[in-house]
């Protein structure tokens, strides 16, 4: 399964990598970009089955990746990761198309129960 | 009037963010030769200045260096540190996330703004002085931005146009 790792915060992006393979997923080949604007050219080039976003970034925040993702129909689940975790972000998040939002701090227990679905 | 985290919000969310064992004790003023590296800017979605985080340089160090992966005695706390004072900004974030969520409001740190400008040491709403186990303990302070009664450091502020309540 490929997934790709959207977050403007390198030293998160290493910690979900490690925090995903802790919770059992060990199946994933992983890439990364770090901001939206990276991520969508990616997706337009390549082949991911799963995207997972943070919301605040600068060049293309997730809101506005998950509005491409849907406009472009890509062939892709994509979902949220982040601290900001409040009731607007997440039903701005569900209008603009994601299928998950965990919150930030995760554990590989969180990510195991939230991600189980989408990962497997 | 903002709602700030609680001790036992601050240290769930950082033990859960660092897997690390974290105590969160009452804090103090913030050594403010401490404050150098580590004072952000928080913004609401149009912008406005709403809050400012202040981390003592030593706090920040290790909450960088538990991040990361960094054992404590390769920490040397008298250079600031620019990938471990990254790594602590984004703990900083994760906390501003929480006072996003207190508030029901969209806050996020100002990556571009040095929150030193409105610092002001009689204004402090919160204070937390946190050990991250095994590395440097140090005080983490909040203080919601009022347009009135806050001095900037060292010029004059630049305020925005408006700030209004969050309520």
């Amino acid at each position: 399964m490929n997934v790709l790792i959207v977050d403007d915060s390198p030293i998160m992006r290493k910690m979900l990598r490690r925090d995903l393979r802790r919770a059992g997923f060990d199946h994933l080949r992983i890439e990364e970009a770090d901001d939206g604007a990276q991520a969508f050219e990616m997706l337009r080039r390549g082949r991911f089955d799963v995207v997972s976003t943070g919301w605040n970034m600068p060049n293309m925040g997730g809101r506005e990746l998950l509005e491409h993702v849907t406009l472009n129909d890509f062939d892709v689940v994509a979902g949220v990761i982040s601290a900001h975790a409040t009731k607007a972000a997440k039903q701005s998040a569900q209008q603009a198309g994601a299928a998950f939002f965990v919150s930030k701090p995760f554990t590989p227990d969180t990510l195991r129960a939230e991600l189980a679905e989408v990962l497997r | 009037m903002m709602r700030f985290p609680t001790p036992s919000d601050v240290r769930v969310t950082l033990a859960r963010l660092l897997s690390h064992e974290v105590t969160v004790d009452r804090g103090r003023i913030p050594n403010r030769q401490l404050l150098g590296h580590c004072t952000y800017e928080v913004v609401d979605h149009a912008d406005r200045l709403r809050a400012i985080v202040a981390v003592e340089l030593p706090l920040a160090h290790s909450l960088g260096a538990a991040m990361a992966m960094v054992a404590p005695d390769q920490v040397d706390d008298d250079t600031p540190n620019p990938h471990l004072l990254e790594c602590a900004r984004e703990a900083v974030n994760v906390l501003v996330g929480r006072l996003a969520v207190k508030n029901d409001a969209e806050l996020h740190i100002d990556p571009s703004a040095d929150g030193r400008r409105f610092w002001s040491a009689s204004a402090i709403d919160s204070s937390h002085r946190i050990t991250v186990k095994g590395y440097r303990p140090g005080t983490l302070a909040i203080l919601e931005f009022r347009r009135t009664g806050l001095l900037a450091l060292d010029a004059e502020p630049s305020l925005p146009d408006s700030v209004s309540s969050f309520a």
